[in-house]
């Protein structure tokens, strides 16, 4: 039973020093895996990534870096890891260090949850960057979830403003524990073993020993790209060749309602608006910038031209004019020829959105 | 509750704690503990179970009676209807609808809404044993429901086995109160446990993917896919049940208590009368005693022996699950096994007695069986068993035995059967290796091995968890 005692003690260590066994690179390159998380259903490697940044922060003594929101637009998709908008913003000259934290499906909820996720961490949001979309303020009817991917996080880390938002997630399908036995086990997932270095650095465990085993028998890390990121028209002309009907991708009703042009409730009744204004009250003297990622203007020419989608866009700036931000609205601004769908742009297009945002950022 | 989850080694590790604490509550703990256990699986299959145990209990004390006869086949006749009802109500209708071409069920029918509640099948068997022996004053009535509570539904054993007879585990549940914290069981539970733990979230979980991706194209595999399907879904699934029944040892010997042995390295086996002393150890020996001998055995003469052993294992496939595939496969085996009675019986009057001594004999056998049984694994595991037979017959064409881009499996396969031997070798000197290992190794470099296997187990932990095989049985 001595070896047991010891072995308690050897956990321990492992519990506080397995997180230095592991680099940034490990869990984080130019962004965070999606594919990885989705394949584990495991939400909490974020986790393993702040905790990294942290120390990558540490280790270079960073004191300008820029912190990186946003959903799949800022993630890169569909591109590859090496594709990102923020990958093009740091090879201007004198660009700071950027952590992209963007997360394909994030919501403005999942932004503030990160947003009290990093200052859980301690990592500095002096300086922030996250994107929406005109698609952030449509109506959720009930779908999808206000904060999409991090409620449990936010039932912990804000449990006043997950309390408010329950009910529309709840509507939108996220369930909560309906008897003692699936309270502990939320308890036992969501609040202990999360802690546990073990069980956050897991899922990248096995990656790097995958990889291990691919570089042994010579054969290459697989691309990482999440899908075709061609040109649209490209696409839509060999989908075509091959007797596809490409507008069936454009009849598709989450597609459509994501262009609805009603008339925006821009109030705090609008979940978007509400979780907008909580990080930007957390921003409040910090340095901040809110990007309107704009539409294939080409593609969805009979949907932007509708005065009601004009007119919610300028609600949308008249909303954000007045806000201690810097906000660029892009809609429009990036031709259709460098977008691969509606609203994802292609590798070439990411590199256009770095060229027209650098001027906003090196002014800071 | 699965037990390689966090949420069973918290449950664990408190009961484990009051186990230890409070020795005078020990059968109040583990009952209410058991209850907890299996609540999770729904509180209508909980009252099922305490129902079914309660009538149990008081029908074996009524067997004590004048009416002794009666209360055995009672309680006998209600435990089987109960299991009938619950695994192969749907099963029997379906068939008649197919033989007698009429509609029986309904698609809204409330008969097709029917779940199996989780461990029926294991813990009817182990109330028929009871029964039996109480009736053949093998052993006494429990000395109260409660005690025999715990020995029907201690959940280490309760999911899946092993089937634990009375006078095996009866004696242990009654002298639950005098049992003292002992570092040796506890060593013992914890190599058992670990071991468990390893074969299901190391080897048998990743072995599903690729085991389902085969299996989903039956159709379309070649014979010699249909071998690399079949080698891999043997391992999976000797790696999978015998996980949990060393899971179930371990956990048993934290308490100091002793299950039975449910599996010892079966694919060394050489024929199928050795194979059934080596899976399921516990099934097999119930069938013998409460099947196969009550017909007759071996003393009816040599015909009626041979229709024993093929009911015996018919039922037994029967047992498996509520499909035409596991009656095949019970078949398949009581067939194989009368067979072998004929063989020896040839054997010995051709004067081959002698190969049973030659090393090459035995380890040609050992290769013949295994393929026997992967044929026979195929039964179990196809859908359907026009599938299964299709596959059987492509998988005996002598094309069937060119594994062109098929290396990678065959050598996964091949490493799979070296750490069956490796584990026959383990067990075999398990006391030798662990005087060795304390003898020559300190405590805190032992203690690095075993931190090192804890950091394994939970790195291979996957997200999702594959539940176990046998649980659907």
């Amino acid at each position: 039973m001595k070896a047991v005692k010891y072995a308690i003690i050897y956990l321990i260590a492992v519990q506080f020093l397995l997180p230095y066994a592991f680099k940034l690179s490990d869990v984080y390159h130019n962004r965070m895996d999606y594919t990885l998380m989705l394949n584990n259903n495991n939400f909490h490697d974020i986790d393993a990534v702040l905790e990294q940044v942290k120390h990558d922060i540490a280790r270079r003594k960073l004191n300008d870096y820029v912190i990186m929101l946003g959903d799949s637009v800022f993630y890169g998709s569909p591109g590859n890891s090496d594709q990102p908008v923020s990958v093009f913003l740091q090879q201007k000259p004198g660009a700071p260090v950027i952590y992209n934290l963007a997360f394909p499906a994030m919501q403005l909820g999942d932004f503030y949850t990160m947003l009290l996720k990093l200052e859980r961490w301690g990592i500095s949001t002096d300086k922030l960057m996250f994107n929406i979309r005109y698609a952030s303020f449509i109506p959720r009817e009930p779908g999808p979830r206000s904060v999409f991917w991090l409620a449990e996080d936010l039932r912990k880390l804000d449990p006043q403003a997950y309390a408010h938002v329950l009910p529309q997630l709840k509507s939108a399908g996220f369930e909560t524990p309906g008897n003692p036995y699936e309270s502990f086990q939320r308890a036992l997932h969501e609040d202990w073993l999360p802690h546990a270095s073990l069980m956050r650095y897991k899922d990248y465990f096995r990656q790097k020993l995958h990889r291990l085993y691919l570089a042994a028998r010579g054969r290459p890390v697989p691309d990482d790209a999440l899908d075709d990121s061609r040109a649209w028209y490209i696409k839509k002309q060999w989908q075509e060749s091959q007797g596809i009907d490409y507008g069936r991708f454009l009849r598709d009703p989450q597609l459509v309602a994501s262009f609805t042009d009603k008339p925006f409730d821009l109030s705090e009744s609008n979940w978007d608006v509400y979780f907008l204004n909580k990080i930007l009250d957390r921003q409040a003297g910090k340095q901040t910038w809110v990007v309107l990622t704009g539409t294939n203007h080409d593609l969805m020419k009979a949907e932007v031209e509708k005065p009601g989608y004009a007119a919610n866009l300028q609600a949308i700036d008249r909303m954000m004019a007045g806000r201690s931000v810097t906000y660029v609205n892009l809609e429009g601004v990036i031709d259709g020829d460098y977008f691969t769908d509606h609203t994802h742009l292609t590798p070439e297009g990411y590199a256009k959105m770095a060229d027209v945002l650098w001027p906003y950022l090196k002014q800071q | 509750m699965l037990f390689h989850t966090p949420e069973f080694l918290t449950l664990m590790i408190v009961s484990l704690a009051l186990f230890y604490a409070l020795p005078r509550w020990r059968i109040p703990m583990l009952t209410i503990a058991n209850m907890v256990f299996y609540v999770v699986a729904g509180v209508g299959n909980l009252v099922l179970f305490l129902a079914m145990t309660a009538f149990t209990y008081y029908c074996s004390k009524g067997m004590r009676g004048p009416y002794s006869r009666f209360f055995l086949w009672f309680s006998i006749a209600v435990n089987v209807a109960n299991l009938l009802f619950f695994k192969y109500t749907t099963f029997l209708l379906r068939s008649a609808e197919n033989w007698l071409g009429i509609d029986l069920l309904t698609d809204n029918s409330f008969l097709l809404k029917i779940v199996l509640p989780i461990g029926i099948s294991f813990y009817t068997f182990q109330m028929i044993a009871y029964l039996v022996d109480v009736y053949k004053k093998r052993w006494e009535p429990a000395q109260s429901v409660f005690h025999f509570w715990v020995f029907i539904s201690f959940f280490a054993h309760l999911v899946a086995g092993p089937i634990m007879r009375g006078h095996e585990f009866m004696p242990q549940i009654d002298a639950l109160r005098s049992i003292r914290f002992n570092a040796a069981n506890f060593r013992l539970g914890a190599f058992f446990f670990a071991l468990g733990v390893f074969k299901k979230v190391v080897l048998a979980d990743y072995l599903t993917p690729y085991v389902d991706s085969f299996f989903a194209r039956i159709d379309t595999l070649s014979g010699a896919e249909g071998w690399i399907a079949a080698y891999l879904f043997a391992f999976q699934i000797f790696f999978d049940f015998s996980a949990y029944s060393e899971m179930a040892l371990g956990i048993a010997y934290f308490f100091g208590l002793e299950l039975a042995v449910n599996f010892r390295t079966p694919y060394l086996s050489r024929n199928p009368t050795e194979f059934w002393r080596r899976w399921h150890i516990t099934l097999s020996n119930w069938i013998k005693d409460y099947i196969y001998i009550p017909l007759g055995g071996s003393r009816k003469g040599e015909v009626r022996q041979y229709v024993n052993l093929f009911v015996a294992m018919t039922i037994s496939g029967i047992w498996h699950g509520a499909s035409w595939t596991f009656v095949a496969w019970g078949m398949f085996y009581g067939a194989l096994a009368t067979l072998h009675k004929m063989y020896i019986v040839l054997k010995e009057k051709l004067g081959l007695g002698f190969l049973d001594k030659s090393r090459i004999y035995q380890a040609v056998a050992i290769f013949v069986f295994f393929h026997i049984t992967c044929i026979a694994w195929v039964l179990f595991r196809a859908e359907g068993l026009r599938n299964a037979l299709s596959l059987i017959k492509r998988m005996l064409t002598p094309e069937a035995f060119h594994f062109a881009g098929l290396r990678t499996y065959l050598a996964i396969v091949l490493l799979l059967f070296a750490l069956h031997v490796a584990e026959y070798l383990l067990h075999k000197y398990r006391s030798h290796l662990a005087a060795w290992w304390h003898r020559w190794f300190p405590a805190p470099v032992r203690a690095i091995l075993y931190t090192a296997v804890v950091a394994v187990l939970v790195l291979f932990l996957k997200g999702e968890q594959n539940t176990f095989i046998y649980f659907q049985f």
